[in-house]
């Protein structure tokens, strides 16, 4: 059975506690929109820890997660769900979106801005007090259930002129903003994720404090979080620390051989 | 002395002579000047015989006799045919004598044989060759470098006399093996093509940049220019330049072995590094001397308060601080004591120990780096016997401190002993600045300046009692200030002997002992400091700058004295003419005189360079630097052109207004015609695998298909597809001055007309919704292509841009190799799927600036710009108004990329209809 309607929640909950460190008041936030039902827009740097926030929100509120990772071709019979036709007969199957809506789940549209504005429209009727999704194909309309969250995210970065939310997309969310976390907490974080002292954390951190002083100088964004864990976990495993960074910092960040060179020097300095 | 009597007589015969075929006018003066000449040239050569004669016999009183008779035949045998060279080769020959004996008969002979060929490049042989040849020690490069100049100047003298100044300058900055392989590389390329041979000789072209490069040991500046920038970038966050230390004013003065300087801002670093054998570790020198003087960035030298040092006694003020309170904190701190030379030089050498201790803590890494440094830099220290003074007394404490070697017993080196204990203190965490500042006054005085040591500590203390000591406040065992709770830094010293027996001789393995030779790579660190930390400086540019905004005044009032409007243009034109400012400092002045002219709103609107109106910020000024396709030498010169792109002033839009008037029912009809390109938005992909709908037919046939047992294929679905016209296009005038002329008697001008097809292809572009961008090049030289931006791709067609389409007028040469280029390069960061890149012109590429860019040079580069173009996605087409255009744009552009308009007021209905053909 491929039918997510006819799965139950159990894949979509999120049973063990994901590890997050809170940075300030986002899960409080998080939490009184949740209750009042107020959709979120989360944003920040890659790999700065959104996505995790969401699953931790979602594991602490004890709802289903539905993650949708937005792209220029996601039409919106791709959210909605459609009829596809199988062993001679068209069968209706849900899409993310309406699965979300009626289990009552946290529905998580990631990088929205990928999305095209006309595809987006949907979410609006869901996005306001209505909390309703029409199906037009089943000539159906839906009520959110209750515990339906509408979270999405972007990084503000990184899109060009020719990407941006319309104002009456963005203007549905209550936003949070997430940058790479302070240095001790970011240290923390690579420790304890990456499985690595607290001494090595902090050199990986440190190299990713210069790192990112190099955005707008040749990089198009700094070092994230998330790399330095996966440095941390090569390190980890018994590559030396020049090695783990290269593969982990060096290498995805950049193609030109100047700014890999400096940053290998850069990671040099701490090792 | 018969030579000169000659040169008295034939002249003057010869030219009475051909006298009698001239005007008298031309006659007349003709023969005033050939008096001058044969007044002075006898004593012109009387004075070099002289002198040849007084070098000579200074030489005979210090030469071997027998080496003495080589040298006098070869002055001798050059003095038939010129003596000024004579007296030139009689001057610098003797050095050379004493050291390389050997040697002199192939330099005299060398200049024997270039007298034959030209008297200037003989002098000018005379000069270099016998210098560069006693630079040079092993016997074997030294004759490859003569033999190579020799038939260099022999065979081709253009070529000589260009390359002489070089040679020495290239000695200096390779090994002289290296030099001898890039001489003879350029006598290969010389006889198949002796423009090639120039270009690569005076390192113009990239071959000649690469070849050289190669050829020379060490590692050198611009190859890892941009990493360090990075790397420096990365450490402090803000922008750092990293320069040459070459660019620094020779008036500095700067200790020869410097690998880095700075002023708080720009880090010099030496050209080139051939300190090991590798070029790894001459990375490492680079960055370990980069590191110390970003560390003095980052940990704070240049945030001292030069007028709150703790504990530095009143008495040692001198002079007023205000005056100098503005500059560099370092020179302001050291300007408080009489000897200020001396002051500065404590200060480093205390401040040194402090950052150095910084870096290590900071930088685990580094501090390995800066150990394998360490190694090197203890191996050319300076012998302390050879010292004297504050040198030996720097030296003897540097060696304490950096490598825990023991001062001397005895009474006298107490005091000294008792300063180390101080200085270490500033190894501590929370020793600042302003600490070492304190300990240099104490140990300023220590060392002999003005002012009494004042105490020291008696025996070894704490770092935290020290530093309190330094600080005035009460000695107490505690640890002092943020109680970082760091712990004294290891010295250095234990893990450096005991290393795997690497031999410390300079150079490092493999090198052995026959360092000396290569240029700077053999002098010893400077005494007292090690090998990276050298100066701090002041704003090099400071004179600089001075100097060339002194030279704009000048330019400025004999402008006015002609009563002509002065523009900046043309200041600056004059300004780029002149070939002693380096391209570096004027590209840099030229950006600060045009934010200078903004700030002041602008000068007269007729230059239409500033509009007074104008917000100053949204000019934004960008200079960009593009190669140039030379096809005489077949290779491109980097950096050839620049490019200065800003904002277009501009006026009111009437001219807009009056096209559109003038134009009403065409505009109408392109309007319409042009939102008819426009796609119809989304479109359907029949028989799609997924879609949002079901196709009918298909599924209809797809069930008849499964019925009659064949396999269906599923494909029953419409898909909707957006259809997009993605299409983004670049209009580039030409705004040369001979756009100015009148298509008719009293009627329009090219340029004019142009404008007006733009207004008119505008108009209809905005209803078919393509991204363009209008543009506008000149310019006077290749130092300064103007490109000026009417319109940029997102900006909209609104009245500010009209303005400027309405000021647009003709400038003044046009060189389209650079203005293409840099064109495309504001295309190719457009994300769109069609780029597309339009010239108005109006005749072929020229520029007659101060380097002549014309016909088949001009013609070449365009071609290249163009290729360059089409590699990166840019489609290039040519619009001309030259009837005879057909036979060189085609020539560039290729047979289908360009179009001719015969008839200039044809342009605007045809420009609407061009641009349509190409973009469906």
């Amino acid at each position: 059975m491929t039918d997510p309607n006819l799965q139950g929640i159990s894949p979509w909950t999120v049973p063990d506690e994901p590890y997050y460190v809170s940075t300030g008041e986002e899960v409080a936030l998080f939490e009184q929109a949740a209750a009042q039902k107020i959709p979120v827009l989360l944003k920040g740097p890659t790999g700065c820890g959104k996505t995790r926030f969401v699953s931790y929100m979602a594991h602490r509120l004890g709802r289903p997660l539905v993650t949708v990772a937005c792209h220029e071709d996601l039409t919106a019979s791709d959210l909605v769900g459609r009829f596809l036709f199988v062993d001679g007969e068209t069968r209706w199957v849900d899409g993310p979106l309406t699965a979300a809506v009626r289990m009552g789940a946290i529905c998580y549209l990631d990088e929205v801005v990928e999305a095209r504005n006309d595809t987006l429209v949907v979410i609006h009727p869901l996005s306001d007090d209505r909390r309703i999704l029409p199906v037009e194909k089943r000539n159906e309309l839906l009520h959110a259930a209750d515990g339906f969250q509408l979270v999405i995210s972007y990084n503000p970065a990184y899109q060009s002129v020719m990407k941006d939310l319309k104002q009456s997309t963005r203007q549905r969310f209550v936003g949070i903003s997430f940058d790479y976390p302070e240095r001790d907490i970011e240290t923390q974080v690579v420790a304890s994720e990456g499985g690595v002292d607290e001494d090595l954390a902090s050199r990986l951190v440190r190299v990713a404090h210069r790192v990112r002083k190099l955005r707008n100088h040749g990089l198009e964004e700094g070092v994230s979080t998330r790399l330095l864990i996966y440095a941390a976990r090569l390190v980890g495993a018994g590559l030396s620390p020049e090695v783990a960074c290269r593969a982990a910092i060096v290498e995805p960040l950049s193609d030109d051989p100047d700014l890999q060179r400096s940053m290998t020097e850069v990671v040099r300095d701490f090792f | 002395m018969a030579d000169s009597d000659d040169t008295r007589r034939k002249p003057g015969a010869g030219i009475r002579q051909r006298l009698g075929a001239l005007k008298v006018g031309d006659a007349a003066e003709l023969l005033v000047l050939a008096r001058e000449r044969i007044r002075e040239s006898p004593v012109e050569h009387a004075k070099a015989a002289a002198d040849a004669t007084r070098s000579l016999a200074a030489a005979r009183s210090t030469l071997e006799p027998r080496v003495y008779d080589t040298v006098r035949k070869a002055v001798l045998g050059v003095a038939r045919r010129d003596w000024t060279a004579a007296a030139h080769l009689a001057e610098t020959l003797p050095d050379l004598a004493r050291l390389h004996g050997e040697s002199v008969q192939w330099v005299g002979d060398a200049v024997a044989r270039a007298v034959q060929a030209d008297r200037t490049l003989a002098r000018q042989l005379a000069r270099v060759l016998p210098r560069c040849a006693s630079e040079v020690s092993d016997r074997a490069p030294r004759l490859r470098i003569i033999t190579a100049l020799s038939d260099l100047c022999r065979r081709y003298p253009g070529l000589g006399l260009a390359a002489l100044p070089t040679v020495t300058r290239l000695l200096e900055d390779g090994s002289a093996a290296a030099l001898a392989s890039f001489l003879e590389e350029a006598l290969t390329l010389a006889a198949r093509n002796e423009s090639v041979a120039r270009s690569f000789l005076l390192r113009e072209s990239r071959l000649g940049q690469e070849a050289w490069d190669a050829q020379r040991d060490g590692l050198s500046l611009t190859e890892v220019a941009r990493t360090l920038q990075l790397y420096a970038e990365a450490h402090t966050g803000s922008r750092v330049s990293i320069r040459s230390t070459s660019d620094l004013p020779e008036t500095m003065a700067l200790p020869a072995s410097a690998v880095a300087l700075t002023d708080g801002h720009t880090v010099w670093l030496a050209p080139r590094l051939d300190r090991f054998p590798d070029d790894d570790r001459n990375f490492l020198l680079y960055k370990v001397a980069l590191a110390h003087e970003v560390g003095r960035i980052e940990f704070g030298t240049f945030d001292l308060d030069p007028l709150a040092v703790p504990g530095l006694d009143p008495i040692v003020v001198h002079g007023d601080p205000e005056d100098v309170v503005e500059g560099n904190p370092v020179l302001v701190f050291a300007a408080r004591f009489p000897d200020s030379g001396l002051a500065r030089r404590v200060f480093l050498f205390a401040d040194d120990l402090r950052v150095d201790a910084c870096l290590r803590r900071e930088y685990p890494g580094l501090a390995r780096d800066m150990e394998l440094i360490a190694r090197l830099d203890r191996a050319s220290r300076p012998d302390i016997d050879s010292l004297d003074g504050v040198d030996q007394s720097l030296e003897l404490l540097a060696r304490r401190l950096w490598y825990g070697e023991e001062l001397p017993e005895g009474s006298a080196f107490q005091r000294y002993r008792e300063a180390a204990w101080l200085l270490e203190s500033l190894r501590h965490p929370s020793a600042k600045a302003s600490d070492a500042a304190s300990a240099a006054s104490r140990l300023y005085r220590l060392l002999g300046g003005e002012g009494e040591p004042g105490d020291l500590p008696e025996e070894p203390v704490s770092p935290g009692a020290a530093l309190a000591f330094l600080r005035g406040e009460p000695v107490s065992d505690e640890e002092p200030g943020s109680g970082a709770g760091g712990t004294l830094v290891e010295l250095p010293a234990g893990s450096l002997g005991d290393e795997d027996g690497e031999p410390t001789s300079r150079g490092g393995s493999g090198e052995g002992d026959g360092a000396g030779e290569t240029g700077s790579g053999g002098l010893p660190a400077s005494p007292g400091g090690r090998i990276y930390h050298t100066d701090v400086v002041p704003d090099a540019d400071g004179p600089r700058e001075q100097e060339l905004a002194d030279r704009a005044e000048r330019v400025q009032r004999a402008l006015d004295a002609r009563g002509v409007p002065a523009s900046l243009r043309e200041i600056m034109s004059a300004l780029s003419l002149d070939p002693e400012i380096s391209d570096l400092a004027l590209e840099r002045n030229l950006a600060e005189s045009f934010r200078e002219e903004l700030r002041r709103g602008g000068d007269s609107v007729q230059t239409g360079l500033f509009s007074p109106n104008q917000d100053p910020e949204s000019r934004d000024l960008k200079v960009a630097r593009y190669p140039e396709w030379d096809e005489q030498i077949g290779d491109y010169r980097p950096r050839w052109c620049t490019v200065w792109e800003r904002r277009a002033s501009g006026s009111a839009g009437v001219f807009v207004d009056a096209v559109l008037a003038e134009h009403g029912p065409m505009v109408r009809r392109l309007r319409r015609e042009f939102q008819m390109l426009r796609p119809e938005g989304i479109g359907k992909e029949r028989r799609a695998r997924e879609g949002d709908a079901l196709d009918l037919d298909a599924l209809v046939g797809e069930l008849v298909d499964t019925r009659l047992g064949r396999p269906g294929e599923g494909r029953v679905y419409l898909r909707r597809v957006r259809k997009e016209r993605d299409v983004a296009v670049a209009f580039l005038v030409d705004q040369s001055a001979s756009t100015r002329e009148l298509i008719v008697e009293g009627g329009k001008s090219v340029i004019e007309v142009e404008k007006e097809s733009l207004v008119l292809l505008a108009e209809a572009l905005e209803a078919l919704g393509d991204r363009y961008g209008i543009f506008g090049f000149s310019g006077r030289g290749r130092q300064m292509v103007t490109f000026d931006v009417f319109k940029d791709f997102e900006e909209r067609w609104d009245d500010s841009v009209r303005g400027r389409i309405g000021a647009m007028t003709y400038r003044m040469e046009n060189r389209d190799g650079a203005a293409i280029r840099h064109a495309t390069k504001r295309l190719a960061e457009l994300d769109a799927k069609v780029r597309l890149l339009v010239l108005l012109s109006d005749g072929k590429p020229l520029d007659c600036g101060c380097d002549l860019y014309q016909a088949a040079y001009a013609q070449a580069d365009t071609r290249m710009a163009l290729r360059e173009a089409r590699e990166q996605g840019v489609h290039p087409f040519c619009i001309t108004v030259d009837p005879s255009g057909a036979e060189y744009v085609g020539a560039m552009y290729g047979d289908v990329r360009y179009a001719v308009i015969e008839s200039v007021d044809q342009l605007p209905a045809r420009l609407p209809a061009i641009y349509r053909r190409l973009t469906t």
